[in-house]
């Protein structure tokens, strides 16, 4: 596997598209056939620059803080463990949005759903490991992926099933990320 | 509609602040590595040696540890520190610097007069225990490795040929060397092992091949080395392997011309890993009681030298071994931080005026108000070298 297509993995579980549909469906099932890809679109876009962010800035935020990358991959291991755990257990991700509708609907799914703390702190650990570009262009498929499976609107039972069991790979992710960061130099 | 998504925007920002602060305090706190150069390091390094010099008894030994909070000296003593003391400040002679070699001929005046003899080898006894073993013997035999680089004298070839012997008597055959020799039996004892003593022997070992390089000292150095690489951790049981060894760190940066093996090398790579962990994990410790319960007490000196004598070797073979070449800059810039440490916390002339007795606090490590012979040992070791790391990184930059 290349060092991308292993990122590739790393960020779709860590988005979780399914967990993400799953939390989306149960948020605005009422919403009008505009608002159903107008919602997956603005997400996504507000998604892709959070994660642009992070990424960018890992090096500088890991420096400020004065943690070391391979020390961040322990704690990056840990959030995502527990990210994973949280899938397998509810399925869809917990979030913080409790209204309907097509104004609030898209910022809670970007920033708490699709840029979630898995992903996030997934992003700021590998872009300080293996750079901003690779890391970058994982993530953004990982949301465009849940931008459009949002807009196709799959069934609820079918997501729920995909987002456990992606939730058991991010599990095993997680723990092989906190390994590298015990026995990283 | 607007107060609802505020309240759903606050929440998930307390949510995200609380996790943030969790993950800082417990796993990711700032890592803190003190400023350092060579300068720094060599007077630290002169400082433990005067510290020996002040802490050592007219028949040559050492106070063992002393206790600040009390003011009260060990009875306990340990040959194998003794032994250890001694061949840091001979080490440190070998670099061109005398200022120790007194003292640690005085302490091997101590370590002759303990000598068990027996065949055709002869051996450091503990003269507190009765004990006869492999790693003051072994640290003993680098000592005077270390004091012939320094001197060219060649007085103790014969009892370093000895010493040798002793520590080949105690190697099995799988490379293994047992810890202590039984008197009563007169053979080995074969249960005993310890994770410092083969290590301790294997380095006195791979120095014996520099100095005598027409006898047969490479057979046996190697066989160590194997079973270091593949079955010191399982044989012995470590349940988090591989142990942080620096004496094996020592004994495969001398072996790095050799050369080491491929297993060596995959072994080495795993040891530079756990002392840079080590690294990483207690440059995020701070001297306060919420750290203490959330990462543990802070390492002693011992301790902290150790992963520098560790990683100062690890990068003189990667500095050699293009099989570890890729780990050098991680190893010197983990191996500066603990000097950073290590420089730090050791108690200044100034700061030592505030102790009971400031001739014994000068210059020390300590741990809970307590040091140790051992703490100013591995500390003299660890610095003495790594103003070589220090300096490439001052000229890199």
């Amino acid at each position: 596997m290349t060092e991308f297509a292993r990122l590739l993995v790393v960020f779709l579980a860590a988005v979780n598209p399914a967990s993400v549909g799953l939390a989306m469906a149960r948020l605005d099932a009422d919403q009008d056939k505009r608002g159903r890809l107008l919602i997956p679109a603005v997400a996504a876009a507000a998604a892709l620059v959070v994660y642009a962010a992070a990424a960018g800035l890992a090096q500088p935020l890991l420096d400020f803080l004065d943690i070391a990358p391979e020390s961040f991959r322990l704690a990056a291991g840990v959030v995502l463990a527990v990210a994973g755990a949280s899938a397998i257990w509810f399925g869809a991700l917990p979030h913080g949005g409790h209204d309907r509708g097509r104004h609030s609907t898209p910022f809670v799914v970007a920033i708490g759903l699709i840029a979630g703390p898995a992903g996030l702190t997934a992003a700021v650990s590998y872009s300080a490991d293996e750079g901003f570009g690779h890391t970058f262009a994982a993530a953004a498929v990982a949301v465009v992926v849940t931008g459009g499976l949002l807009a196709a609107r799959p069934q609820r039972p079918a997501l729920d099933a995909v987002a456990r069991i992606t939730g058991a790979f991010l599990v095993a992710i997680a723990a092989g990320l906190a390994t590298s960061g015990v026995r990283a130099i | 509609m607007l107060r609802a998504m505020l309240r759903g925007v606050v929440l998930m920002f307390v949510i995200w602040v609380a996790g943030l602060g969790i993950l800082r305090v417990t796993l990711v706190p700032a890592q803190v590595c003190p400023p350092v150069d060579s300068a720094a390091a060599l007077n630290s390094v002169h400082a433990a040696v005067d510290w020996a010099a002040r802490a050592q008894q007219p028949d040559g030994s050492f106070v063992y540890e002393w206790n600040a909070n009390t003011d009260v000296e060990s009875s306990a003593y340990n040959a194998t520190r003794h032994a250890g003391l001694a061949m840091s400040l001979y080490m440190l002679a070998a670099s061109g610097d005398m200022s120790g070699l007194q003292t640690a001929d005085r302490a091997m005046d101590w370590m002759v007069a303990h000598l068990y003899r027996h065949a055709d080898w002869a051996a450091l006894r503990d003269p507190f225990d009765g004990s006869i073993e492999t790693g003051g013997t072994g640290l003993m035999l680098a000592g005077l490795e270390h004091r012939r680089l320094a001197t060219g004298d060649q007085r103790y070839d014969g009892l370093m040929h000895e010493l040798a012997g002793f520590l080949l008597a105690m190697q099995q055959p799988d490379g293994s060397i047992l810890l202590a020799w039984d008197e009563a039996a007169g053979a080995p004892n074969p249960v005993e092992r310890s994770p410092y003593a083969t290590g301790e022997a294997f380095w006195a070992l791979t120095l014996m091949r520099r100095l005598f390089p027409a006898e047969q000292w490479e057979a046996p150095s190697r066989a160590v080395a194997d079973y270091l690489s593949t079955s010191r951790d399982r044989v012995e049981h470590q349940l988090f392997p591989p142990w942080n060894d620096q004496w094996a760190a020592y004994g495969l940066a001398e072996m790095a011309g050799w050369p080491l093996s491929d297993t060596n090398i995959a072994y080495a790579r795993t040891l530079a890993e756990r002392f840079g962990f080590f690294v990483r994990f207690e440059s995020g410790r701070r001297h306060a009681w919420w750290s203490n319960r959330l990462r543990g007490p802070r390492a002693r000196s011992a301790g902290m030298g150790t992963w520098v004598e560790g990683l100062d070797s690890l990068w003189r073979l990667a500095s050699k071994d293009p099989r570890m070449r890729d780990m050098r800059d991680a190893i010197a810039e983990r191996a500066a931080c603990s000097v950073g440490m290590l420089v730090d916390r050791q108690v200044s002339a100034e700061g030592a005026k505030s102790y009971p007795r400031p001739g014994l606090a000068q210059g020390a490590g300590f741990s809970d108000g307590v040091t140790r012979m051992d703490d100013q040992q591995h500390a003299i070791g660890g610095l003495l070298r790594v103003t070589d790391i220090l300096d490439a990184r001052k000229s890199s930059k």
